[in-house]
């Protein structure tokens, strides 16, 4: 087991954990990875192993789902059996719906979903975000979704605390998450 | 290989940072992010066995262990005291699996471990509190069964725990829970805060800092993540009170605004010291709080 | 103060390490070696093994005398060695129908096909303390060996393989066969246990629980508390091969042997309507530990009660209690300080009182 690889893990957590403990607060997930391919892959080793199974929604290129299964040792299973599901742009397109939201006693049987997006801003969002870990309101942005995404969202997460928690990464190696226990308000609807 | 050399190769220092492998560590996050995704909510993970005992903070051990990067300064308590024989034996480990830095200054600290307080001073939104829980269940007092409790959770069905409130009331006039205080995590789910005193629970509420819990022996891991409302269970007619000092104060820094430690004197009289030991010291070093 | 002293603390709990080790290693006695504890302490090995939940014979013994012969503490040290080892590998399914028998018994019958082979136990020992003992142990050795090991094979050879007692049963079909599933085994060592908990994961968990607290509980239910009435189909004692499939070139190999004890137990049909069929509880074990495997069975047919009616036949209750490492630690941190703790159940009581002699 590579030292360095290892720690390179631990500090990736640490900012994954910062970002859900902070929802809308973008940072990146390695001061090292400029790229979004690369964020990919460095979430995946911290968080995916032989116990979990993954999937893709929507048209996650298959050589990045391929390296991601290699690099973290992941089952490839299907998107109603997934604990963490990758999206690309623009959304999940209504595929959503078929995603673990846990059960009653157990929630926590859910899935993460990754969106692989353009750009996130703290900023210039149309939704305000409230809930535990915000201080207020935030109105982050994530470009290249799909709108309809965040109200098939708010949707997924109407029955709290049954729901699936996400986290966003960008093309320039950032990430920001949402919980299940953020609200959303306002919107394009 | 003889067996005598593979167990001599096997004795070998361990050169895996943060002691535990692979595997372990991504159990216990992914259980932390569901953890702070359901404030209050107990995620249930699978505990491997550490070379402390369970009971000894296993859970907490675990979680700082998938927690660590080699630049961290680490503070460990066990009772609000620094040199404590819990939190003494904990910081050899860390310092020998990952070698980071102890010390002893709250403010300092990038992550703090603590067994049954939470340090006086205000942690602020880039530091993690990870407490060691016994009991994660705060039903257990009413319900010994786990499957029972889960449903009890799953339906946020609290109402024997109300009723257990509100008899102690009706017999002893006062609520007799003196630690592990029940609290409401974000409206939703009743929590057991650890074995902390009345007197921290507040510091829970709407904080800047990130709570994690672990249960080792008991396999659960559940957050509080900062800017939450922590509400303990209490009635409008009877409501929840923190320890009583007053009159009292700390024979070594004279604070009047701490949890303070009852030291039964030789002749039998009483003293007390602050029970934050690094805050103590800070304080009779000159450090002023503001 | 020095127990919780500000300063000191660190040198105070090295000086009790110290202390721990140096009353272990004795005063003028030889030092222990590994291979008297491992030969001559065996059924002590067997017992930690199977507490720590590894079958490592070497390991044990060296566990057994880091604990000063305290069990409890060497299936600890075992166990929190096992967590660090990869996993290399899942061995194949083995069945103990090819199990190397080195004792083989059934209180069910008289006489049963493959014969009563009575093997290395105690049951039949007069329990006189050897006071003075008549030969010198060495040569008494050579006398055991020579009696037991010169003589002629048994007419007919050891069988290779013993019919089971319980398959004669099952040929009249009277036993209720238990359905197993043929989904993975729920892995206790990664996942946290769910009630109620798959069959796989009690025989799990009692395999690696404390042999006293399942002799305590299987126990409660043959005496009174329950009412599993059970009969020793058959209990074994012998070494069982482990297969294990190579992933690359996708051959099986015998990656060696695990000594293990293995109980049958029927008990009586209780079951209201249908046809009556004697119930079949199973026990397993690493080593030679017939008490636990016998208690394991009984628990085993005791967990299967569709409506548990007294403490054996709760799930949670015996399945959350019986292990001994995690009652170990939990009863023995009640040693650490808890004095926060316990100044906030003064102020209650102290507040309680005030309210009391108020209301008088």
């Amino acid at each position: 087991m590579n030292r360095n690889l290892t720690i390179e893990e631990h500090g990736a957590f640490r900012r994954i954990l910062d970002a859900i403990a902070h929802p809308g607060r973008i940072q990146k997930l390695s001061d090292k990875i400029s790229d979004l391919d690369g964020a990919a892959l460095l979430f995946s080793r911290t968080l995916l192993d032989p116990e979990t199974g993954f999937a893709v929604a929507s048209s996650v290129r298959s050589d990045l789902a391929s390296q991601i299964v290699r690099t973290s040792g992941c089952r490839l299973v299907d998107l109603e059996k997934a604990d963490f599901v990758f999206v690309a742009k623009p959304g999940t397109d209504g595929a959503l719906d078929r995603i673990r939201r846990g059960t009653p006693d157990w929630p926590d049987t859910s899935a993460t979903v990754v969106y692989l997006v353009e750009a996130l801003h703290e900023e210039g969002g149309d939704r305000s975000w409230s809930g535990p870990g915000i201080p207020g309101a935030r109105f982050p942005k994530a470009e290249g979704l799909d709108p309809r995404e965040w109200d098939l969202l708010s949707e997924a997460n109407s029955t709290y605390p049954l729901g699936v928690d996400c986290f966003f990464l960008d093309e320039h190696g950032q990430i920001m998450a949402m919980p299940r226990s953020t609200r959303m308000d306002g919107g394009t609807r | 290989m003889r067996v005598r050399e593979w167990m001599d190769r096997e004795a070998a220092p361990r050169s895996t940072f943060a002691f535990l492998d692979d595997g372990a560590k991504k159990d216990v996050r992914r259980a932390l992010l569901k953890a702070v995704a359901i404030p209050g909510y107990q995620v249930p993970y699978g505990s491997r066995e550490m070379p402390l005992a369970r009971g000894w903070g296993t859970g907490g051990i675990q979680i700082t262990l998938s927690l660590l990067k080699p630049d961290d300064i680490v503070k460990v308590i066990d009772q609000g005291c620094d040199g404590s024989v819990n939190a003494v034996n904990i910081k050899k480990f860390y310092e020998r699996t990952a070698g980071v830095e102890i010390t002893t200054d709250t403010a300092l600290a990038t992550l703090v471990q603590t067994r049954h307080r939470i340090p006086e001073e205000p942690l602020t939104d880039r530091q993690i509190l990870v407490l060691q829980v016994p009991y994660p269940e705060a039903l257990r007092e009413v319900e010994p069964s786990e499957a029972q409790t889960r449903r009890m959770h799953a339906e946020a069905d609290y109402a024997r725990m109300w009723l257990h409130l509100y008899e102690d009331i009706v017999r002893f006039g006062e609520i007799r829970i003196s630690y592990r205080y029940p609290c409401t995590v974000n409206g939703r789910h009743v929590m057991d805060p650890s074995p902390i005193p009345r007197w921290d629970v507040p510091k829970l509420h709407m904080a800047d800092a990130l709570f994690l819990f672990g249960a080792g022996r008991e396999r659960r891991i559940y957050a509080i993540p900062p800017h939450t409302r922590v509400e303990p269970l209490e009635f409008e007619d009877h409501r929840f009170r923190v320890e009583d000092f007053s009159g009292k104060s700390c024979a070594r820094c004279g604070a009047t605004d701490t949890f303070l430690d009852e030291i039964l004197m030789p002749d039998g009289s009483q003293t007390h010291y602050c029970s934050d030991s690094g805050h103590c010291d800070k304080r009779r070093a000159g450090w002023k709080p503001c | 103060m020095s127990y919780v002293a500000v300063q000191g603390g660190r040198e105070a709990i090295e000086r009790a390490c110290e202390a721990y080790e140096h009353r272990r290693s004795g005063r003028t006695s030889a030092p222990l070696e590994l291979d008297q504890i491992r030969e001559q302490l065996h059924l002590a090995v067997d017992r930690v093994m199977g507490e720590g939940g590894l079958y490592a014979p070497e390991h044990a013994s060296l566990a057994f005398r880091q604990a000063a012969g305290d069990t409890f503490e060497a299936a600890f040290l075992l166990r929190a060695h096992r967590a660090t080892l990869p996993r290399i590998a899942q061995s194949e399914v083995c069945s103990t129908g090819p199990m190397r028998v080195i004792r083989r018994i059934s209180s069910a019958f008289k006489e049963v096909p493959g014969g009563q082979i009575l093997g290395p136990t105690s049951d039949y020992t007069l329990r006189l303390l050897e006071l003075d003992p008549l030969e010198d142990p060495v040569e008494r050795r050579n006398h055991l060996r020579e009696r037991l090991f010169s003589g002629k094979e048994p007419e007919g050879g050891i069988p290779d393989e013993f019919p089971r007692v319980v398959e004669l049963l099952r040929r009249e079909g009277l036993v209720q066969e238990v359905t197993s599933s043929s989904e993975e085994p729920f892995d206790i060592t990664r996942r946290s246990m769910l009630y109620p908990a798959p069959r796989s994961a009690r025989l799990q968990s009692m395999a690696r629980a404390e042999t006293g607290a399942l002799l305590f509980l299987a126990y409660s239910s043959m005496r009174g508390y329950g009412d599993i009435h059970p009969t020793l189909a058959e209990l074994r004692v012998g070494y069982v091969p482990l297969t294990v499939t190579n992933p690359v070139t996708g051959r099986t190999f015998v990656a060696g042997e695990v000594l293990v004890t293995e109980a049958e137990v029927v008990s009586r049909f209780s079951e209201p309507g249908g046809e009556p069929r004697f119930h079949l509880g199973c026990g397993m074990c690493f080593g030679q530990n017939e008490l636990k495997a016998i208690s394991m069975g009984v628990l085993d047919r005791c967990l299967r009660s569709p409506s548990p009616s007294c403490p054996a036949e709760d799930q949670e209750f015996v399945l959350y209690h019986a292990d001994g490492i995690e009652s170990m630690g939990f009863a023995n941190h009640w040693k650490l300080p808890h004095y926060v703790d316990f100044l906030s159940d003064l102020d209650r009581l102290r507040k309680a009182r005030e309210v009391a002699h108020a209301r008088a």
